[in-house]
């Protein structure tokens, strides 16, 4: 017989092995769900927020630019765009033919739609059908909104650029940046600048975005705000370009491809800075289309280029009073020295010629400068050496890299180690007769030429360029400026007094180009710059006329002047690229730009010959 | 004389009410009351969708707890079979006029509500399982051949039944279950070593000839729940981040971003555990647990005190299979196994799942009722009562 109470005691065995078994199981799931919210409890927050919790970032309203006088060359304006809410819409081909029949969209936009749709066919984001509206589309949509279920206007803003193409290198140009927001790989529009002033304060013009943080359910659909921090506007920046000095100095160049700049002497402002040919940056706000940004890029005469800061020259004869300073400084020549000019320096078997074939005959220094005398310089540049010169052209401001003005192109200043280690060859003393006039490996900025004519007039102080008048936030490079200790006030006034009679006296090469204002005289210096090499056998079968040349080989025109003589306050450099001689093609756009500046800012003008 | 009968029933039906057991019926009601609070919030603060058709299910599934209390333990032993036999014709019709539901059939739809035959399958298996061993004296498994053979017949008809839905999950569970009541009752512990051994030697073919690609890939995406993170993954993710993100006091009645942003899908039903954890935090938790564990080992402890061998099984039965609905329902919202169709007892929104669970514990409670009451063995024919 079996046993009862055996059995029993078995089961309750068993039932104490299981119950165990159950406390087992239990305490296992307690501690995960320990694990699981007290230990980690602080990342799955996270990650519940992450999967809630959606930021949009809001642009901030763009700072404006403005000149130096508080106008606006650059601000914002507000664009409108066409959206759809696939949400909201059961069949888009019907709404987008509605549409259709009340505005025209182009197929191109309607591609482009459906390819920004894909993915997004139940989101509740809108997505752009037609950018920038015009206001009787705008109208027509506002007006038949009611009988569009999903479909909205979209208020943006872009940059624009009332002034155009005159201030576009200065100013440079802004374009959409995407930014994209890691959890919804929802996609915000920024604009950031990609050139000049924008691209360089770009940080205080840009303004602090807003931010909003939504709610969002597991579709990615919006169901309520969380918080909102508005933007906060850029600041504006101000200029010390002058608006009106400006568009005379873009008129004045006209159709020439070249530069032109006009600087406060006594301080080192940019009041106006011209490059030509230019463009319009008013088209990069936009979408970009492809046909025209082609069309600017790979034009060959480069309107993208910023001449004034970027672009290299030989800087030709406007050198010259470099290399005369020089001499003073080395105690090479005394300025009553004279030295004869027969047309023709003769340096081992090569012969280097004078730009006048017959010769200057005995000239010293002032009248070396006046008439722009190549063998007075070829002497002189020979007995200094490469090495003092170009120590002078650095001591003038050639070569120095100006901070403020991103980008500026470095001038070539060449010297015995530079030739060394970019050729690996050893300087030869005819490379330092071509110097010596300004041409050979010499290169240079307008800007540099600016600068370099402002140091060399200004008694002996240090000027530096600025084109920010008033930044918030930044105090301004202080008006410092420096005792320049390399030279002597004397030599200073030589070379000050050679550069009055190249316009001043009658055998100057700018002559024709004077006024004749005593309150408001006029000085400078010409340069012409061969872009080619000038044969023996074109010498000897006559030199062809720069008109008959292709244009690409044609002579650079370039002035450096300044006014008045005594106290100078402007000075203007211009470089017209192969547009031929200096002092008649460069040097009366100086002296227009010059007498400019005069009646605009002090609204006096200036006498000048009748011709 | 009518009245006279009337008179008498009710009075007999008043005393018994007297003797079934509020203890369980309280924390019947605990743990139904959490549910509802959350089925509540999970509608977004309202009685619909869910919450009101629950708390009728749960009044008629209080009617069901109190008639099978109140029902003489006999007919409940004659009644085994048949009903064991009823259960398993619902399971074969669900397998031609069921409603499909994840990829296999698994409701009969009765007009008034949707009947899941795995879910009644359980608790007739628990009777007709403590009706056999009932009626054998010896309870030997060794001597006699027929205790082995019978019993897992009985077991393995309606697990095929349930696995061709297919639903590999309820298939297993219910294998499991009825293998722990086999324990209790006294199956050598041999047996399931070897059985272990068996499971293991042929789980690589099952992988290969039984498992359909969607149950391989819950078993991977268990393993590496990142392996899909958008796919099967996600609601192993999403359940960790809401549970996680609870801590220990939760983020508040209504504020469970998870479960209210719709990033846990279907969170009514397997997965309100989540909800709970998130709403309620740790604390929310350990409250169900604790009434889980409590309820579970008052079952046993109901089925110790029993005197007759069918009441004791009905009771320790009951109470494993409310034990494995809790821990494979916990233990997957937590991704401690595989994403398994088990729904929470009493808290899921759910009909038949409540009142099996409801009828389950019925059982139990009658077991309490009769506990000093000799049960004659009945030793041959299936329904002789």
């Amino acid at each position: 017989m079996y046993n009862e109470k055996k059995i029993k005691n078995k089961i309750i065995r068993r039932v104490l092995i299981l119950g165990s078994f159950k406390l087992l199981i239990f305490s296992v799931i307690i501690s995960r769900l320990y694990k699981l919210q007290v230990i980690d409890r602080q990342k799955y927050k996270t990650l519940a927020n992450n999967n809630r919790i959606n930021l949009v970032l809001h642009a901030a309203t763009r700072g404006k630019i403005l000149d130096s006088a508080g106008n606006i060359i650059a601000s914002n304006r507000k664009v409108f765009a066409l959206t759809i809410t696939p949400f909201l819409i059961n069949n888009i081909n019907i709404i987008i033919s509605d549409i259709k029949e009340l505005i025209d969209i182009s197929d191109k936009e309607i591609i482009l739609f459906y390819s920004k749709l894909e993915g997004l066919e139940k989101s509740d984001v809108p997505i752009s059908l037609k950018e920038y509206l015009s206001w009787s589309e705008l109208s027509i949509i506002s007006v038949n909104k009611p009988n569009l279920p999903g479909i909205d206007i979209r208020v943006s803003s872009i940059r624009e650029y009332n002034r155009g193409s005159y201030y576009s290198h200065i100013v440079g140009y802004t374009s959409n940046v995407f930014n994209q927001n890691i959890h919804t790989n929802k996609v915000g529009k920024f604009t950031a600048g990609k050139v000049g002033i924008e691209k360089i304060y770009d940080s205080y013009l840009r303004g602090t975005p807003g931010t909003e943080q939504i709610e969002v359910n597991a579709q990615g659909n919006y169901v309520r705000r969380l918080s909102l921090k508005e933007s906060q506007e850029g600041n504006n920046i101000q200029l010390t370009i002058n608006s009106q000095l400006q568009n005379y100095t873009h008129k004045r160049i006209g159709s020439n491809t070249g530069a032109a700049l006009i600087i406060d002497a006594t301080n080192g402002n940019i009041l106006s800075s011209a490059s030509s040919p230019s463009y319009d940056p008013n088209i990069f706000s936009k979408t970009l289309n492809t046909t025209e940004w082609k069309k600017i890029s790979t034009s060959p005469k480069a309107p993208l280029i910023n001449r004034p800061i970027n672009g290299l020259y030989p800087p030709g004869s406007t050198f010259k009073p470099v290399v005369a300073l020089a001499a003073l400084k080395y105690g090479i020549i005394k300025k009553t020295d004279k030295i004869f000019c027969n047309g023709i320096y003769t340096l081992g078997n090569r012969n280097f010629h004078c730009w006048n074939k017959r010769g200057h005959g005995k000239v010293n220094l002032t009248e070396a400068i006046s008439q722009s005398c190549d063998v007075y310089f070829y002497e002189i540049a020979l007995r200094l050496g490469i090495e003092k010169i170009s120590d002078t052209a650095k001591q003038l401001g050639f070569g120095s890299y100006y901070d403020e003005f991103f980008g500026v192109s470095k001038s070539i200043i060449p010297s015995k180690k530079w030739k060394k280690n970019n050729f690996n060859k050893k300087w030869q003393k005819g490379e330092t007769l071509n110097v010596g006039i300004g041409q050979g490996f010499l290169l240079s900025t307008p800007l540099e030429l600016a600068m370099m004519t402002a140091n060399l007039i200004n008694g002996g102080k240090v000027t530096i360029p600025s084109i920010i008048k008033s930044l918030p936030g930044d105090t301004i490079k202080q008006e410092t400026i420096n005792k320049n200790k390399n030279f002597e006030k004397e030599h200073l006034e030589v070379i000050k007094k050679g550069m009055f009679n190249v316009v001043n006296s009658i055998k100057g090469t700018a002559w024709k180009s004077r006024s004749i204002d005593k309150k408001f005289h006029i000085s400078g210096k010409t340069g012409t710059s061969q872009v080619r090499i000038i044969s023996v056998k074109e010498r000897a079968e006559g030199i062809i006329k720069n008109k008959d040349l292709p244009f690409n080989k044609r002579d650079h025109a370039l002035f450096i002047g300044f006014a008045p003589y005594k106290k100078p306050k402007y000075i203007a450099v211009v470089v017209l690229e192969h547009a031929g001689g200096g002092s008649s093609k460069a040097a009366p756009v100086g002296r227009d730009l010059l007498i400019a500046s005069r009646k605009i800012i002090e609204g006096i003008d200036t006498k000048i010959p009748v011709s | 004389m009518l009245s006279d009968k009337i008179l008498k029933l009710s009075a007999l039906v008043f005393t018994k009410l007297l003797y079934v057991n509020y203890i369980l019926l309280f924390l019947l009601i605990c743990i139904f009351c959490i549910g509802f609070t959350l089925l509540y919030s999970a509608g977004g603060g309202s009685m619909e969708p869910w919450a009101s058709k629950q708390l009728i299910r749960f009044i008629i599934s209080l009617g069901i707890y109190f008639i099978v209390s109140i029902i003489n333990i006999r007919y409940w032993l004659g009644l085994s079979y048949y009903i064991y036999f009823l259960s398993l014709v619902l399971l074969i019709l669900v397998n031609f006029y069921g409603n499909t539901g994840m990829g296999s059939q698994r409701w009969l739809n009765l007009g008034l509500f949707n009947l899941q035959p795995s879910e009644l399958i359980k608790f007739s298996l628990v009777l007709v399982l403590a009706r056999y061993f009932h009626a054998d004296k010896e309870l030997s498994f060794f001597n006699n051949l027929k205790n082995f053979i019978y019993p897992i017949f009985l077991i393995m008809i309606p697990a095929y039944l349930i696995f061709i839905q297919p639903d590999l999950g309820s298939s297993l569970i219910l294998i499991i279950a009825s293998l722990t009541i086999l324990f209790i009752i006294g199956l050598s512990i041999w047996f399931f070593i070897g059985s272990t051994l068996l499971v293991i030697i042929f789980a690589p073919f099952a992988w290969i000839f039984l498992l359909y690609d969607y149950q391989k890939n819950r078993v991977l995406t268990f393993l590496d729940p990142l392996r899909d993170p958008l796919g099967s993954g996600y609601h192993i993710i999403q359940s960790k981040i809401a549970l996680g993100s609870g801590g220990l006091f939760g983020k508040g009645f209504m504020n469970g971003s998870q479960s209210h942003l719709n990033f846990i899908p279907e969170m009514q039903t397997d997965f309100i555990f989540t909800l709970l954890a998130e709403e309620f935090g740790m604390l929310g938790t350990i409250v169900l647990l604790s009434l889980f564990i409590i309820l579970i080992f008052y079952s046993l402890i109901i089925g110790l005190i029993c005197k007759s061998r069918f009441a004791c099984f009905l009771a320790i039965g009951v109470s494993v299979n409310i034990f494995y609905y809790v821990f494979i329902n916990t233990s997957m919202v937590t991704g401690l196994i595989p994403v398994v169709g088990v729904p929470l007892p009493l808290v899921s929104y759910g009909g038949t799942s409540m009142m099996c669970v409801m009828f389950g514990m019925g059982l139990v409670s009658n077991a309490y009722i009769n506990k000093n009451k000799d049960l004659p063995r009945y030793k041959d024919g299936l329904l002789g009562w």
